[in-house]
């Protein structure tokens, strides 16, 4: 179940493309107003 | 926080006006993208409370850490793989080494106040160092100032930098490229993808 889930196209699509957000949110650095982590 | 969005339609625009599928994107292989998620969780423990009482050497070890597993992900996934693909990474890292070189020369991005003012922002976006603790106001004579977050983009309500804008096109570039895979036998051998097993072949 879980294989199947993984193997999934979707899934696959939405980990590479979620890879490359998360790079941007390292890499790159604009400022925004917007939402934030509060802790 | 909508550009990231935006350069992922953008790319999958580009991808379809080239003849890709999105479809395709599904069996693009990013190698070892723990780096990449841990750098990320790296950058958002400073926005940790007790972050605050961190020495400001501590910070900048934590920002330079995540900027060079970032480096480090981007060298990982360009070879082997088909040229656009290969180069819109490339222009990726481009705009990583400039963004790299203005935060590691301030110890934060700096971040003009006025192109803030400009962009409807309030001086609030940026304290306690802005979204993921990584930006310090722009101050006369920081150094290599014009790469900071220095572009106001109304629109969006935000300010961006040169660098920001680099990797926007190379998300583009390899967004597009991966949509578009391998077209020859000899290309894929040389693809963003992993080699898929002929038909009838169980592994």
């Amino acid at each position: 179940m879980i294989r199947k889930l993984v193997s999934s196209r979707v899934v696959r699509t939405v980990a590479a493309l979620a890879t490359l957000a998360a790079l941007w949110l390292v890499a790159a650095a604009p400022i925004y107003q917007g939402p934030r982590i509060h802790w | 926080v909508l550009i990231f969005p935006l350069s992922m339609f953008l790319g999958i625009l580009a991808g379809v006006a080239a003849g890709g599928r999105p479809g395709a994107l599904a069996r693009l292989r990013l190698r070892q993208p723990g780096i990449v998620l841990g750098a990320l969780a790296l950058q958002a423990l400073l926005t940790l409370p007790v972050a605050a009482s961190m020495p400001a050497a501590g910070r900048m070890a934590c920002i330079a850490a995540s900027y060079a597993a970032a480096g480090a992900w981007l060298l990982l996934n360009v070879p082997r793989r088909s040229r656009p693909f290969a180069g819109g990474l490339a222009v990726t890292g481009i705009g990583w080494v400039l963004n790299m070189c203005v935060v590691v020369a301030n110890a934060g991005m700096p971040v003009s106040l006025s192109a803030m003012a400009r962009a409807g922002l309030s001086t609030a976006a940026i304290s306690g160092g802005g979204p993921l603790g990584k930006h310090v106001p722009l101050v006369g004579g920081a150094a290599l100032g014009f790469l900071g977050d220095t572009i106001p983009v109304p629109t969006l309500a935000s300010v961006v930098s040169i660098g920001d804008l680099v990797m926007v096109v190379g998300i583009v570039v390899a967004i597009a490229a991966a949509m578009c895979g391998p077209r020859s036998t000899s290309e894929r051998r040389n693809a963003a993808f992993e080699p898929t097993a002929p038909a009838g072949v169980t592994s």
